[in-house]
């Protein structure tokens, strides 16, 4: 088993999964990869990642739902959970934006697009 | 004719709404017909989730596609230019698949065009992305490319192919 | 559950330019009918080992698919008279290559949902001349085929007019 830490990549846009996934391997990170919620929940439970990045929108389950879900399991709650959202300024028009007053409990959270310097910075950080 | 034996595994698969793909072809040795196009879409704030152009020997042809609740002012628009009026093809009622990851392997382009092609479904358009390998097809046949796609495939167990909308 | 994000920004964000030059782009015509027996024959080059940058398929009314190839593969002529024999390339368009030929890529957050991004891309080459072989818009990435020294001249225009966080 390699002692490098695993980093779980959520996204329902297979681009920025992998785009993300290539700059986290080149940090020396592993990386297993999901696409909706609920594939998000299923590689949690097989390979407690120490971090998750976790976008919002996405079918079948969202990523705050997932979040939630996370924090509130006291066997995975001590994954970090960063929240990769377009949900701000930017957004007029998404179901989602009445959901912006809702505590959730990630850890952090990175707006997109994604600096992917600040992203590596983020997750060091969050890892240290 | 042989056939794929070997089994691949992917990430997943990604079905789109209902659009209408809309295909423009001229002879000539510039590309504007094409960027004037594109032009009065962007200008009407129309989107295009899909998007092909080429220009080699001569021979321009793009390709987009759009829901088909702006069908009716595109048409209208193309109506009014006398630059394209006539040059476009409308079809209609056609969905997008994407696969994922493809990790740059032609054994998935070889699957896609063999699955589709041995079963007589449509090929309509094709690009690729980073991540996927996306293609257009007629959207009432779009399970029939998934189940078709899927015998040489190998989806993760809990995978159901998703669209905008699933739940 | 709506899943869209609609948003307009006065400057494009994107996650960067990306870009490969000293490429192949291979160009194959076939009958629609043929197109399993091209699906055969693209699957032997993966068994050789070539990879691509980008693929693209284009449908013609007059039942005829083309199909776009860009690779890094170094075609001669011996391997592209095994593709034509193979996937009985249209008599009229035999395979073609061009080569060298550049790609730039760029990459932004639901460029899918969005109007006007490829356009954006499409008006900037156009106004300096730059000339486009090829461009594929799909999922969230703008892929543009230049010729020889193509993405180097374009890269600079395209970023004044997207912006890189």
């Amino acid at each position: 088993m390699s002692d490098k830490q695993l980093i779980l990549v959520v996204d329902d846009d297979p681009d920025l999964v992998e785009s993300l996934s290539m700059k986290l391997e080149s940090e020396d990170f592993r990386v297993a990869k999901a696409y909706d919620g609920v594939e998000a929940w299923d590689k949690i439970k097989e390979e407690k990642p120490a971090l998750i990045l976790l976008d919002v929108m996405m079918p079948r389950k969202n990523g705050y739902e997932v979040c939630n879900e996370v924090k509130e399991d006291p066997q995975y709650q001590d994954i970090i959970v960063v929240l990769l959202t377009a949900v701000g300024d930017a957004v007029t028009s998404t179901s989602y934006t009445h959901m912006d007053g809702k505590k959730n409990l990630a850890d952090d959270f990175i707006p997109k697009p994604i600096d992917l310097d600040d992203l590596m910075e983020i997750v060091k950080d969050n890892l240290e | 004719m042989p056939a794929i034996k070997e089994k691949i595994k992917i990430g997943g698969i990604k079905l789109s709404s209902e659009l209408v793909q809309l295909n423009l072809m001229y002879q000539g040795t510039s590309s504007f017909p094409a960027s004037y196009f594109f032009q009065i879409l962007t200008k009407n704030q129309i989107n295009m989730p899909f998007v092909s152009t080429s220009f080699l020997g001569g021979r321009l042809q793009s390709s987009c596609c759009i829901l088909p609740e702006n069908l009716g002012r595109v048409k209208e628009l193309v109506q009014s230019e006398d630059k394209l009026k006539g040059e476009i093809e409308f079809i209609h009622s056609v969905g997008m698949v994407s696969l994922f990851p493809h990790q740059y392997r032609l054994k998935v382009l070889g699957i896609v065009l063999y699955a589709l092609g041995s079963t007589r479904l449509p090929l309509y358009g094709m690009s690729s992305s980073i991540s996927a390998l996306t293609f257009i097809t007629a959207y009432s046949k779009l399970d029939a490319a998934v189940v078709s796609l899927a015998e040489y495939m190998n989806l993760p167990l809990n995978h159901s192919p998703f669209t905008p909308g699933t739940p | 559950m709506e899943i869209a994000a609609v948003y307009w920004e006065s400057k494009i964000k994107i996650y960067g330019f990306n870009h490969a030059v000293n490429l192949s782009l291979l160009k194959m015509t076939v009958e629609t009918e043929q197109m399993a027996k091209m699906g055969l024959c693209i699957s032997k080059l993966d068994d050789l080992g070539i990879g691509f940058h980008l693929v693209m398929a284009q449908h013609s009314n007059n039942h005829k698919l083309h199909l776009y190839l860009l690779s890094s593969h170094p075609w001669d002529e011996k391997g592209l008279k095994n593709i034509n024999k193979e996937i009985r390339a249209d008599a009229e368009s035999p395979v073609q290559v061009v080569s060298p030929v550049e790609l730039i890529y760029f990459q932004g957050p639901h460029f899918g949902d969005r109007y006007g991004i490829a356009y954006s891309a499409f008006r900037i080459l156009e106004n300096k001349n730059i000339t486009l072989l090829l461009a594929g818009c799909s999922g969230s990435v703008i892929y543009l085929v230049l010729p020889e020294g193509g993405a180097k001249n374009a890269e600079p225009f395209l970023a004044e007019a997207f912006e890189v966080p």
